[in-house]
């Protein structure tokens, strides 16, 4: 047992790390910037945490994602971690005075890209000892990602500019090309990349074509209703994810919606219920997932093409984290690709957004991403930038369209994507390798334990909640 | 069909005399002068700000339906119809009464805070994700639980009173179910609006009100039993923030020209506030403003002349300001039954 994984075990009580961990740890220690790419799942507030000792100082975590910084925020008090604190444009004035005024007192500070544009947050950083800084969602910086965050980019420019202190880059997927440009927007070329195989060996990848979308809808509901979840179905759009929960409902399934545009609470149940088993399936937008650590999901379902390889992996990469076998289908038509195309590419300005811009309302996120760039390029490289971006995002989506349609391998195409080779296939591969149709039979659901058949009774759920 | 009848309730009470917008305001809680006057005049105080959440656009659905199912007349003329009569004939809720609650979202955020934590804490676990994230809520528990002698107590506490005010206040199968359903407890989430309309079998919206109706019960149930639990249910002040300023320099002896001179804001804002300060403040001093007898004069005018309509008043009694007249008018509700 190395030194690291006996440490691990007196301070965290884990009998041994996961694939990568101890990698980035130990080059982390050793005095290096390092880079992580390790699929979500996979406990990345170890490799955080662990390093504090080690270091004088505060950590600071920057995350461009509100809800998903919320959710470490919480489970690492859920761990006993009482000195983390959050500054996101979400407190009030006097909370986030106050919590700057005593900055000092917390051991992990969160900070959302936004509040780090303030003058007042800027200074109580400045004024902080810090140990380290860690960037999360790393892939958050970059253009050729799915997710750009322009301020999370100016934050990124402005720690460089203020600190010279160790990084910790942290993301799910990158692409090797994404990897680089991470390494060079931290402005750390020579940061140490360690970076886990996408590959999950225990999720089966199924592709299964269809000729209309009212047959779609059947097998989709077939699947569900035959064999066991737990699982999640990701649609397209909000009013499909609402669709199939109530269809699955009236078939006595305990599935329920959940998508960006429901409220705040209504989606915290949603997510909860999930989580303590009292529903079998959630039918999502891509808006479902963080925050979700569910360890036994056996199905993962797409009825679209999601916009990225990136995009697709992370989605079904939800399923397995115990290790069991699961399933991940997708049901395409070949009329799918343009409708992604679209969806992708609506939010990228183009040249008449770019001419336009400052006098009338383009769309948010568009704004956003001019608010950043204009300042920095002309309108003729605008041009040139967006329409790069375009269709890079285009070729992403046929990318991952024909890597589903070929008779290739799919896991193999998957990870020659990253930039991997495949070493191993597992004996439940893909559509293309293995009778997937007959290997999910394993799933099948052998009684009526998954339909709900319940009634509400007031008196007895009393009872249960408080004994 | 809870909410329509609820949101038909208030256009009879309304009479007609005001816009189709007016039981939005009413139910969003509006703080303006006129809303504020409104209330009592109109007897809907008990509405005030009972769907805080309520958005426009389901607003406006809501009065296409009732326009659809003929139980009011048009948007022009949001006057109810016989039909719609008809419909609230049996019809009364805690909201009917006269006083204006307390701000039921907050109540609702609290009961399901201390539900989580008294249900945990009976199961021994203190390691759980809050399921209301609003700190301002968050903060007022754990101040209110450093005041209690330890959280065995406040569990059984919890319990206790759960328990007896379900079995005992709430009357329909459904108020309780709602009720107890909402909880989120140790390892148990609670249902959501769409669940819980699915497994009634009535509209989401419906569910909704009917469920605050009990949490408005559970308010004054607390506050009848004297249960120790009052206290974290308290309502901060309803007064806005800007009024409560304009109170404080008022208690200091400034005038209220001198008042809108030190906010920079016009009088006519100040005004505002006394009236928000009349109409919510006990005991509020207002012969400062306007006599005893002037009160009485215009109430009586009011009430010859069937109308709550200012410019009517003012027609028929020149001798006072719109503002003596507002301030009359809203001193005229009782805020104590």
């Amino acid at each position: 047992m190395s030194n690291l994984e006996r440490q691990l075990a007196e301070r965290f009580g884990f009998p041994a790390f996961r694939i990568g961990q101890e990698d980035v740890i130990r080059n982390f220690l050793e005095g290096r910037d390092v880079l992580a790419v390790l699929p979500t799942g996979t406990g990345k507030s170890i490799l955080y945490q662990f390093p504090k000792p080690y270091y004088s100082g505060a950590v600071v975590i920057v995350s461009p994602l509100v809800s998903l910084m919320m959710d470490q925020v919480e489970q690492l008090r859920l761990k006993g971690v009482k000195r983390v604190v959050a500054l996101t444009s979400f407190q009030s004035v006097g909370e986030r005075k106050n919590t700057l005024r005593n900055l000092h007192t917390f051991d992990y500070v969160f900070v959302s890209p936004e509040v780090m544009q303030t003058e007042q947050v800027k200074h109580a950083l400045k004024s902080l000892h810090i140990g380290y800084f860690v960037f999360d969602e790393a892939h958050c910086l970059t253009q050729w990602g799915y997710d750009f965050r322009p301020d999370y980019l100016r934050a990124a420019e402005w720690i460089h500019k203020e600190f010279n202190k160790p990084l910790l880059a942290l993301t799910a997927t990158a692409s090797p090309q994404a990897r680089q440009d991470i390494k060079n927007l931290l402005k750390r070329p020579d940061m140490v990349e360690v970076v886990r195989s996408v590959d999950r060996p225990t999720i089966a990848v199924e592709s299964i074509v269809v000729d209309s979308e009212s047959s779609r809808e059947k097998e989709i509901v077939q699947q569900i209703t035959t064999l066991s979840g737990p699982g999640i179905l990701y649609t397209q759009s909000r009013k499909k994810a609402v669709y199939y929960a109530a269809q699955l409902r009236k078939k006595g399934i305990r599935a329920a919606a959940y998508h960006g545009g429901m409220e705040t609470m209504d989606r915290t149940l949603i997510q909860q219920q999930f989580s303590l088993g009292q529903l079998d399936w959630v039918c999502a937008t891509n808006a479902f997932g963080m925050g979700i650590h569910k360890e036994d999901i056996r199905q993962v379902i797409h009825d679209h093409i999601p916009t990225s390889v990136s995009n697709y992996l992370q989605e079904i990469g939800r399923a397995s984290r115990d290790g069991k076998q699961s399933f991940a289908t997708l049901y395409y038509h070949p009329d799918d690709v343009s409708k992604s195309v679209y969806i992708a590419t609506s939010d990228i300005p183009d040249e008449q957004d770019i001419q336009m811009f400052r006098e009338m309302e383009i769309g948010e996120q568009k704004q956003r991403i001019l608010d950043y760039w204009k300042t920095k390029l002309d309108d003729k490289h605008l041009v040139e930038l967006f329409e790069g971006i375009r269709s890079t995002k285009q070729r992403d989506i046929y990318s991952l369209y024909n890597l589903l349609t070929s008779s290739r391998c799919i896991r193999s195409s998957l990870v020659e994507a990253f930039g991997e080779s495949l070493s191993e296939r597992p004996e439940i591969c893909c559509s293309n390798c293995t009778n997937t149709l007959l290997a999910k039979q394993s799933l099948k659901l052998k009684d009526q334990s998954q339909i709900d058949n319940s009634k509400l009774d007031y008196s007895t759920r009393l009872a249960q909640l408080f004994p | 069909m809870f909410f329509h009848k609820l949101l038909t309730s208030l256009f009879h009470q309304l009479n007609g005399e005001r816009s189709v917008m007016a039981p939005y305001y009413i139910l969003r809680g509006k703080k303006s002068g006129q809303t504020l006057q409104d209330i009592h005049y109109y007897k809907v105080a008990g509405f005030f700000g009972v769907g805080q959440d309520l958005s426009k656009e389901s607003y406006n659905q809501y009065v296409q339906e009732l326009i659809d199912l003929k139980w009011i007349h048009s948007k022009e003329k949001p006057i109810v119809t016989d039909e719609g009569k008809e419909q609230l004939d049996e019809f009364s809720t805690l909201f009917h009464r006269g006083v204006v609650p307390p701000a039921l979202l907050s109540v609702e955020a609290t009961l399901l805070l201390i539900a989580q934590l008294a249900s945990n804490a009976l199961y021994e676990n203190n390691r759980y994700i809050p399921v209301i994230d609003n700190q301002t809520i968050q903060h007022r528990v754990k101040e209110w639980l450093y005041t209690q002698p330890s959280l065995s107590t406040v569990a059984n506490e919890v319990k206790k009173t759960l328990h007896s005010f379900v079995t005992e206040e709430l009357s329909t199968e459904l108020e309780k179910n709602l009720f107890v359903y909402r909880i989120t407890g140790y390892q148990t989430a609670g249902l959501t609006w769409t669940q819980l309309a699915e497994q009634f079998n009535t509209a989401a919206i419906d569910c909704l009100y009917v469920y605050r109706q009990s949490v408005l019960r559970f308010y004054g149930y607390l506050e009848q039993q004297r249960s120790p639990l009052v206290r974290l249910f308290e309502p901060p002040s309803p007064l806005t923030e800007t009024a409560k300023n304009t109170q404080s320099l008022l208690q200091k002896g400034y005038s209220l020209e001198e008042v809108s001179m030190v906010r920079s804001l016009k009088l006519s804002t100040i005004e505002d506030h006394i009236i928000e300060l009349a109409s919510y403040t006990t005991g509020f001093n207002y012969q400062d403003y306007i006599t005893e007898q002037d009160v009485m004069k215009i109430k009586k005018k009011q009430l010859q002349l069937n109308t709550h309509k200012l410019k009517l008043l003012r027609e028929q009694l020149p001798q006072f300001s719109y503002f003596q007249i507002r301030l009359a008018l809203a001193l005229g509700g009782d805020l104590n039954e």
